[in-house]
């Protein structure tokens, strides 16, 4: 069992089922680009969270580019995928043979370079993401740029936005590639796919709740009697009178399990206490 | 019979054909206090019923402790066996006395009134 962080609740459906979607893309980079770069390179997911168009572009690394994707036939979910330009520089390298020591110095790409980035993109990040894809089909998309992020892709600033913080690793150290993502139709579908089915308890689980039940305190009162009396009557009780009860000695009274009355028992004592012996339990 | 309902989004009954019963929707007016204290003293309410409760004793048990309750078990109860017994009215004590024995039948000889809200006990 695990503690509730109730400063970092747990994420929502759509969240889990993005994250699943690009756990799934990253783990198919593996394959992908061993065959197309020369260098060893991971691609990992960070944890999905939502913010708003406005903050998420402005904490955007100055020398980072975007891409707008758009997924064929929702143009409204066009989301955002943001390279370092000096990344792109050595992942195009890369696909030159080329293993780059250190990053790029950061620069204009060449026109040689611009007509690579669109075989990059698909290459390496939406063939991945395509076959990742968890809903039939996979995902197509469209692409736009490379060009600043805030100008290949544009929301209101307060629109709500979801951020996959991937991190692309080689031997060049880490270098943060997010997506950004609006709320959009075609990733509100993948909230659709079946949860996977919790696992059954087990028999180890079932004894453990049993235990713990049977550990749990409850409340057990023993009623001696009632009387039913006008408010009239109550209100001229004082120190003295007597109140008669229905209860007649000759019968068990009722016992209580947290308000349900569940024994017939007899009143007793032991030693100073009082006690009662259960004659018998009340049927349902 | 046949009935027939007046239109609920045009408030325009439907024509009736002779012999129908007309059924219109109710309409209940908006209220309003309209000040004026109220008058009546607890005599207003001198022949309501109400059912008095004697509670003997009670504890808190373990649920497991409770399934293996049977015939003949023993249950020890918090309260002393000559402690005071309370009276409650829906669970809220107003009063605590003895146990005795009126006939073939429980009784409670009342020792003391409970104040309603914290002040001295009557008795």
């Amino acid at each position: 069992m695990t503690d509730f962080d109730f400063r970092a609740p747990p994420p929502g459906d759509l969240i889990l089922r993005l994250t699943g979607w690009l756990t799934e893309a990253c783990r198919r980079t593996v394959a992908v680009w061993g065959k197309q770069l020369p260098f060893p390179a991971t691609w990992t997911l960070g944890r999905v969270a939502q913010s708003t168009a406005g903050p998420t572009l402005a904490a955007l690394p100055a020398d980072a580019v975007g891409f707008r994707l758009i997924p064929k036939g929702d143009p409204a979910a066009a989301f955002l995928f943001v390279l370092p330009r000096p990344l792109l520089l050595a992942l195009l390298a890369g696909l030159m043979g080329e293993t780059p020591p250190d990053l790029p110095a950061d620069r204009d790409l060449s026109s040689t370079e611009l007509a690579l980035c669109e075989l990059a993109l698909r290459e390496l990040f939406l063939g991945p993401m395509s076959a990742g894809w968890p809903l039939e089909g996979g995902l197509t998309v469209v692409a736009e740029g490379p060009a600043a992020p805030g100008v290949v892709w544009r929301l209101p600033p307060s629109s709500p936005v979801l951020v996959a913080p991937l991190t692309l690793t080689a031997g060049f150290g880490e270098v943060a590639t997010p997506l950004v993502f609006p709320r959009a139709a075609t990733f509100d579908r993948l909230t659709a796919i079946p949860a996977p089915p919790d696992p059954p308890a087990t028999a180890a689980d079932r004894k453990h709740i049993e235990s713990l039940v049977l550990e749990m305190g409850v409340d057990l009162s023993v009623v001696l009697g009632t009387a039913d009396l006008t408010l009239s009557e109550m209100a001229r009780l004082k120190p003295g009178d007597l109140l008669v009860l229905r209860q007649k000695v000759s019968e068990p009274l009722a016992a209580e399990v947290a308000g349900a009355p569940k024994f017939r028992v007899w009143p007793g004592a032991v030693g100073s206490r009082a006690a009662v012996q259960i004659h018998a339990a009340v049927a349902d | 019979m046949s009935t027939t309902a007046a239109d609920p989004f045009t408030d325009t009954p439907s024509p009736a054909a002779p012999g129908e019963i007309v059924a219109k929707l109710a309409e209940f007016a908006q209220l309003q206090p309209t000040g004026g204290a109220a008058t009546a003293g607890v005599d207003f309410l001198r022949d309501v019923p109400v059912t008095v409760t004697a509670q003997l004793g009670h504890t808190v048990l373990p649920i497991g402790d409770i399934l293996r309750l049977g015939p003949g078990s023993v249950v020890e109860l918090a309260e002393a066996v000559h402690g005071p017994i309370q009276l409650t009215v829906r669970g809220v004590p107003f009063a605590v006395g003895e146990v005795v024995v009126v006939e073939d039948r429980f009784a409670i000889r009342i020792k003391a009134l409970l104040p309603p809200r914290g002040g001295k006990a009557a008795g």
